[in-house]
Parts: structure tokens; sequence; C-alpha cells
């Protein structure tokens, strides 16, 4: 099974995808790039990728971040496959934490974007289903408001207050709480 | 290698009538971006994601983002029943009263991780009238000036009352001639009989209010005391007896198994083997199984010590070891009780041994009243790794001086200081006694009222 294995990694790391996006640009990836979304796999595993894979959802300028995300992690996947066998452990773990390193490096960077394309880069990891993207971006929205009083939450993601005095009273009777 | 290359619309061999159609649409959408970014609603975030997000919140930010605007309210209505699932992330705080005289049932939660001051309201009783005891799971533990013993979950404020001191087994009431309890006076027991020792004068007499001051040295839960079954174990005078109850319970169980069912420090209770872990002030670590009909003591570490000259604190690393802290407190020259020195040691079972430890890997230990727990230092902004959080809980010097200040400190395990997190002008810190506290909601329970 091993050998096999790794026959197809290298068929894998050959075969090239075309996505195109929403306003109708084409990326043209590596499968491994690719299958970092759930989606795509899926939809290669069933053989529906003949003449690219549209994604209507996504625009260019999105797909284009999410596939410089889906490069670097795609590398990271590839690199820990190849590490395992051609190093000692201790060189392993040594290549491992730099790795890593950089790889949280690229994930702070990756994350220094404005609301708008926050928001989008969740929405698309979402239809993408890339977990890791996915959990990158909710903690950063996560991170964004800790700390933060329900005002600054509505002014830092534009959003208008649509409670009614009823309903703000029934969250102040559930907890006597206010910041200080 | 990896190749990624993008190609101009149109110069592929992509044909999908549908997806031009589409891509017209899109190519008109395009050109008006700029403007619509502002536009951006995120309360309309698809309720999965949004609630992805709420879970790695903690309670105190939940609170923020439901009261944001109606869906967010709606979909935290939401998060909040998945349970425990949801606010994994806790907030280390320390609760302490607000010393706001026009409204007593205030206290504040003042959280580490960002220096932000949260005020709750507590149902009655009032907080300044409270001997705050413990906080174990969000609860705290609390005894009125009548001594009696309640839980509180500050956030949702539901209030659970536990079985009134005469329950417990050395404690009788004096009652005036009205018939109206009085006085508590509190004897000796006797391990030997398993029973008070009703021939010697009693221990001691003790007004209603003074009775809180030796029923509940130490207080610990073995769950949320809102969800299912959960055991409240106190330690109590004289010589650091054990006695439980139920929550629901009528009376408390002393722990009377053996002579040495006594002269204890602290305890917590084990999720994994579902014991609770008691440390003696020798270092003698017994494990008590509170399952079956009646209680089981067994002891796994000998004693250590023979003079007994620390506190002494039970705690279960987050790695798995089970550890002691020894605690060394004492009156400075300004006439202020203050922990000196802390000591850490490992169980070593097999060894039947204390080894000394100089790190916690990179966590942090939070001491006092409450129940000792470990957060991992680098999830957590400001927390310093391989520190001890500390509050006062010395008893003797509480009990004489009430309003003194109290010490609020984190003790370096690397080079063995203490500093202050707050100055002495710091006033409000003395009464109530301020405690850590990881606060969560929970509410299921019913109120229970003895009756």
């Amino acid at each position: 099974m091993a050998s096999a294995g790794s026959g197809d990694e290298k068929a894998a790391a050959a075969a090239m995808i075309t996505l195109i996006s929403s306003d109708n640009e084409k990326f043209e990836v590596t499968e491994a790039t690719a299958t970092l979304s759930q989606t795509i796999r899926h939809m290669i595993e069933d053989g529906c990728t003949d003449g690219g894979v549209p994604l209507p959802n996504v625009t260019s300028k999105i797909l284009a971040r999410v596939i410089e995300y889906c490069k670097k992690h795609a590398t990271a996947a590839a690199g820990e496959e190849g590490s395992s066998s051609s190093f000692s452990d201790a060189a392993f773990l040594e290549v491992d934490r730099a790795f890593l390193e950089e790889l949280e490096e690229f994930d702070d960077a990756f994350l220094e974007v404005d609301r708008a394309t926050l928001f989008d880069l969740i929405l698309a990891a979402n239809y993408l289903d890339i977990k890791g993207l996915l959990n990158l971006t909710c903690q950063k929205v996560a991170d964004s408001v800790k700390g933060k009083t329900p005002e600054q939450i509505r002014e830092m993601y534009n959003i208008v207050n649509d409670l009614t005095p009823e309903e703000e009273a029934e969250i102040r009777r559930e907890t006597q709480w206010a910041f200080e | 290698m990896l190749l990624i290359c993008s190609t101009k619309k149109g110069t592929g061999d992509y044909t999908s009538s549908a997806m031009d159609a589409s891509s017209e649409h899109e190519e008109s959408r395009q050109q008006d971006l700029p403007d619509l970014a502002p536009v951006y609603d995120w309360s309309e975030l698809p309720a999965d994601l949004l609630i992805r997000i709420f879970v790695d919140l903690d309670v105190l930010d939940l609170f923020s983002v439901r009261a944001v605007c109606k869906s967010w309210w709606v979909y935290y209505l939401e998060a909040r029943r998945l349970g425990p699932a949801c606010c994994r992330s806790q907030s280390p705080c320390l609760l302490y009263s607000s010393n706001n005289h026009n409204d007593p049932n205030t206290a504040t939660l003042f959280r580490l991780t960002n220096k932000k001051l949260y005020r709750v309201t507590l149902p009655d009783p009032p907080l300044p009238s409270c001997f705050v005891v413990g906080s174990c799971h969000g609860w705290l533990a609390i005894a009125d000036e009548q001594s009696n013993l309640l839980l509180v979950n500050p956030l949702s404020r539901v209030q659970i009352a536990l079985p009134p001191p005469l329950t417990i087994k050395n404690v009788r009431g004096c009652y005036t001639t009205d018939g109206i309890l009085d006085r508590y006076h509190l004897l000796e027991l006797d391990l030997l009989n398993q029973d008070c020792d009703t021939h010697a004068d009693p221990y001691d007499d003790l007004t209603r209010e003074q009775g809180r001051f030796y029923f509940y040295l130490r207080v610990a839960m073995s769950a949320d005391p809102s969800r299912g079954s959960c055991i409240v174990m106190i330690m109590h005078m004289p010589n650091n007896h054990l006695s439980f109850a139920r929550v629901g319970d009528a009376q408390w169980t002393w722990i009377d198994v053996n002579h040495r069912c006594r002269d204890y420090n602290d305890f917590f209770y084990n999720n994994s083997d579902g014991l609770f872990y008691a440390v003696r002030g020798s270092g003698e670590v017994h494990t008590i199984d509170l399952n079956g009909s009646s209680p089981v003591v067994k002891t796994i570490l000998r004693p250590m010590v023979s003079y007994i000259d620390t506190n002494k604190y039970i705690v279960q690393a987050p790695w798995g070891d089970i550890l002691q802290v020894w605690r060394d407190n004492d009156i400075d020259e300004e006439g202020e009780g203050r922990a000196i020195q802390l000591e850490v040691y490992m169980v070593d079972l097999v060894e039947q041994k204390l080894v000394e430890i100089k790190n916690l890997k990179e966590h942090t230990l939070f001491i006092g009243f409450n129940t000792p727990f470990f957060l991992l230092a680098e999830d957590y902004n400001m927390l310093i790794p391989d520190c001890i959080y500390l509050t006062d809980d010395y008893m003797d010097y509480i009990f004489c001086r009430r309003f003194n200040p109290r010490q609020v400190a984190v003790f370096s395990m690397k080079d063995g200081s203490f500093t202050d997190l707050f100055t002495s002008s710091d006033f409000w810190l003395n009464w109530p006694l301020p405690v850590w506290i990881t606060p969560s909601y929970s509410q299921r329970q019913k109120r229970v009222v003895h009756v």
C-alpha cells in the first residue's frame, strides 16, 4: 500500500486543476494545492473537474488569496510526509519546528487584511471547505472582539443595532452585567 | 515543485454558458466593488460561522457579542445551547466587592488577560456581608452572616443553598428563651468513637456570625453544581475534619473512616478517577471515594514531615502529576499577613516521596480560597508562565484582621520573587476576600431552597 501511495502522490503532484472565479478569471493550481479544499477534492473524486472548476461564490481577488494560503499549506503537508522517512527523528523535529514557525508567520501576515476581505475569506473558506483557513479567519474575528463593548463591536463591523428596547431589557435581565 | 499561474479571462478553454452568463453579472458587480465594500453586513454572517466564532470566546466576551444586534443575540442563544462545547475558553478573573455603598450587591470582576473591569450584580445576601470561602467551576462559595453556606454563579445569579450549619456533626445550637437560634457550640470530634466528644467542654462558643470562620476553612465541588450530581466538601474545625453533602442533601456527612481523617489542608476532585484527593498538614495524601454507600479513604502518600509549618495545597497538573504547593505565611513588620515562601512538589507515588519542581511547564497556577487551577500561559495574554498567582487565605490573620489589606501577588518560580498585583492603597481589596474565578454561565438548576 505504501509504495502505491507514493506513486499516486507523484501523479497527483503533476496533475493541474483549473479554478475559475466568479468574475471568470482562471487559476491553474496543482491538485495538491486544490485538494486542501474538501469541496474541490470531492469534485476531483467525482471526476467533475474537466474543463475547470467553476467557483461562482468566489471573486478572483479572494480566490488569489485563498490559493496563496493553500499553496503554502500544501507545501507544509507535503513536507511532513516527505520528511518523516528521510530525516532522523531529531533532525526532523528541528526542521519541523522551523517550518511551523515559518507557517505561523505566514498565517499572521496573511491575516493582515481589511474587514471586507476577512468577511469574504471566511465565506470562501466555508464554501470551499478549507478547515485550516476557516479556523484561522474565524479565530481572527474572535480575537478582534475580545474585551470590546457591544458599541465598539458595532462600530468595528458596521453593524446596526436592531434590538428593540424590550429585547435589550431581556438581555439585561438575563445577567446583571456591565463594563465598569 | 508546485506551480500556480493565473491566466486572464477568456484565454482558457472553459466553455460553460451558465458560467459565462454569471460572469457577466459578476463583472458589473466587480466594477462597483469599492462602493459596495462598506455594506458588508457582518450581522448576516451565516449562523454556523458565527457560532464557530462565538465558540472561541469566553463567557464575558459572549455577553458583549450577544448585545450587538438581533441576529447575534439569536445565535448566541444557539451557541449557549451547545453547552460545555461552547465557552471552552476560560478567563481568569479576580472577583472582589465593588465597594459601592449605594449598590452593595455589585461585585467587580477584574479580568487578568486584558485588565478590564466588569461589574456583576449578585443576588442577596449583599457581598460585603459575606465570607467568600471558595470558588470552583465558575461558582462562588459564600457564607452569610448566619453562617449558612451558599453557592452562587455570579453571571447567571443562580444560587444554591447547602445544608445548614446545625447539620454538621459537631455543631450544636444555643437558643434564646424565645427559641431563636443565638449561638453555635462547636464540639471536639473523636475519630476513635466516630462521634462528638460530649463529655469535654465545647471547643468553642461562637456567635452566629463567627461560625463561618470555623465551619468552612475550605470548600470544593466535584462538578458544576448546576449540572447533575455534585458533591460539596467542606473542611471544618477543630482539627480540620472533612464533611460532605450532595447538592440537595439535607445534612452534612462527616468523614470518620479512620483516626487519620483529620488535620487536612486542602482537597480537590479528580474527574478522571472520580475520587477526592486530600492533603494533610504532614504532606500525607488520601484519596476519598464517595461513590459507594459509605466513604472509603486510602492513604496514597505516607506522611512527609512531622513538624507542620506550612499551609499545603493539592492540585493535579495538566500533565497528570499530582502536585503539592507548600505556602509559608508570616506577619510582616507592618502587621500584614503575607506569603513569604512557596515550594512546589511533585508527588511520586511509586517512590513514596516528594520531588521539588522549579517550573510549571510554561503554565500559570492560581491559589487562594479558590480550588487551585492551571492555565497554559501562552493561551492567555498577560499571564506569566511558571508563576503562581495567589490571594490571601491566611485564616488566622483574616479572622483577627478582617479589614486589613489582602495580599494579591504573583510568585515567580524562576527567582522566588513576589510581585504585588495591587498596591495596599486599594482598600477595597480587604473584605470580602478577593478570590480567583474563571467565570462560567450555568443556570439549569432550579433554585434549591431548604425549608
